[in-house]
């Protein structure tokens, strides 16, 4: 939905760790609409605050290759659950 | 690190996003739903344990809550190491995420999602219901992916949306799924134009001197050109030999979910022509388009009667052609307890096809008709 897209920092790069991650979450919050169902809910569906990432694998877009949440590097993550429509 | 999961059905449509957008981020595709979630976006901060830390990051908010709340902290290990397990591991789910399958493999796993959804007797009613509702979202996912793959069954679609709308019925607040059938349903449905970036993503992905991703469904609805004229002579012979199967499916608005008993009205109408493969059928873009006339029905609104599909020659020539349109009741006719609302839509197809290797052309009409039962029945 283009008329609800924000100005935001032109290509993000996910190795600079400050300024790409912001733009990441802007850049899904354009494209990925919808809207929360309730803003301060601590669970939805699998996640849950203070709990453990579900047990959960999938493939990525492109088909090369299959993530498990429950099995990603020790490492902070910023997780963004969306849609392009 | 970022991780996405996209919430689609198709996952080339979010490719090309990622294309347009330069995203060098794993997206994972969740067409069943397995996460639960019931709407989207939604940001969380998930610690170097794996522990989510925060579910509800905001724009407006992130430097406070991801760059300092979050990424300059330490987290402790934590002491509850239990999951939840999502469906994952279910055969039947990884076949269709992970696999192409034959007929017979396609039959079998539909039948599985199809036995999922028989409630089951649990103490915890509320429990039953959510899993069942969830069962009939996967039945329609499961449906949508045969009707998009070459074993497609002439009704997969319109399962599908049944199966969504059964899902939505019992859920009526489960966003994920109401998107996943306004996305084919009637423009007024839509909270907002779907997929409405696609064109520009396409365009700017060109003047990178790439090539964008392709679609191989079409996105949503789509009309064709509706074009004065008149109807071809009665005349035209019958296509008795069914070289054209024209396949139905009806999208029907998606209730309210403040009042889901209120009758819903508008419906985007699917039509696709399928051509005979057996009998290496083949459009004939050379000579014409195909043509569609429907006829008017009293209590409803038709948004066209006429309908010319695209004819190019440089298309391939054993396509499966689709379009759609929208029907609306007519409030004040349908009030008229003396004259009932029509319930059958009747329309003819026009075509030209060659049909074999020799390729022998011929002009040929097919009539059909589509029933018009919206889910409340009404």
């Amino acid at each position: 939905m283009l008329q609800n897209r924000l100005r935001r920092p032109t290509l993000f790069d996910s190795r600079n760790n400050r300024s790409g991650l912001l733009g990441a979450f802007l850049a899904v919050l354009c494209c990925g609409f919808g809207f929360t169902a309730n803003s301060s809910a601590q669970q939805s569906g699998l996640f849950a605050q203070g709990q453990l990432l579900p047990d959960l694998e999938l493939p990525t877009i492109d088909g090369s290759r299959r993530i498990n949440l429950a099995e990603l590097p020790a490492k902070k993550v910023l997780l963004i659950q969306f849609a392009s429509w | 690190m970022v991780i996405g999961i996209t919430q689609e059905q198709h996952p080339q449509r979010c490719e090309l996003w990622a294309q347009w957008e330069q995203v060098d981020w794993p997206i994972l595709w969740d067409p069943f739903n397995l996460t639960g979630s019931a709407a989207v976006p939604i940001a969380m901060a998930v610690d170097e344990h794996g522990v989510v830390q925060n579910m509800r990051l905001q724009p407006q908010k992130f430097e406070q809550q991801f760059k300092q709340d979050f990424l300059a902290k330490e987290f402790p290990a934590p002491k509850d190491l239990t999951r939840r397990t999502a469906l994952h591991a279910d055969p039947q789910i990884q076949a269709l995420l992970h696999s192409e399958l034959n007929a017979q493999q396609w039959q079998k796993a539909l039948a599985g999602f199809k036995a999922d959804t028989k409630p089951t007797a649990t103490k915890n009613m509320q429990h039953s219901d959510d899993q069942n509702a969830a069962a009939w979202f996967r039945l329609g996912v499961a449906h949508r992916m045969r009707y998009d793959s070459t074993h497609a069954h002439a009704d997969d679609f319109q399962i599908a949306l049944q199966s969504w709308q059964q899902a939505l019925k019992l859920n009526p607040r489960q966003y994920i799924w109401r998107r996943r059938i306004q996305q084919w349903g009637p423009k007024l449905d839509k909270p907002y134009p779907f997929y409405n970036w696609v064109s520009q993503a396409q365009m700017q992905i060109k003047k990178r001197g790439l090539t964008p991703i392709e679609l191989p469904v079409p996105l949503g609805a789509v009309a064709a050109s509706g074009e004065d004229g008149a109807q071809p002579e009665a005349g035209v012979p019958r296509d008795q030999k069914a070289r054209i199967a024209i396949e139905s499916a009806l999208a029907w608005q998606t209730p309210s979910p403040r009042n889901s008993k209120k009758p819903v009205s508008t419906a985007r109408v699917h039509l696709a022509l399928r051509p005979d493969s057996k009998h290496q059928v083949e459009w004939g873009d050379d000579v014409g388009p195909v043509e569609i006339w429907l006829q008017p029905m009293y209590g409803w609104q038709l948004e066209q009667n006429h309908l010319v599909l695209a004819a190019d020659p440089r298309l391939p020539k054993q396509r499966l052609q689709k379009v759609s349109f929208e029907v609306k009741r007519d409030q004040a006719a349908s009030a008229n307890e003396l004259k009932p609302a029509a319930t059958v839509l009747k329309g003819t197809a026009f075509y030209y096809i060659c049909v074999g290797a020799d390729g022998e052309c011929t002009y040929l009409a097919q009539d059909f008709e589509i029933e018009l039962t919206s889910p409340a029945g009404s």
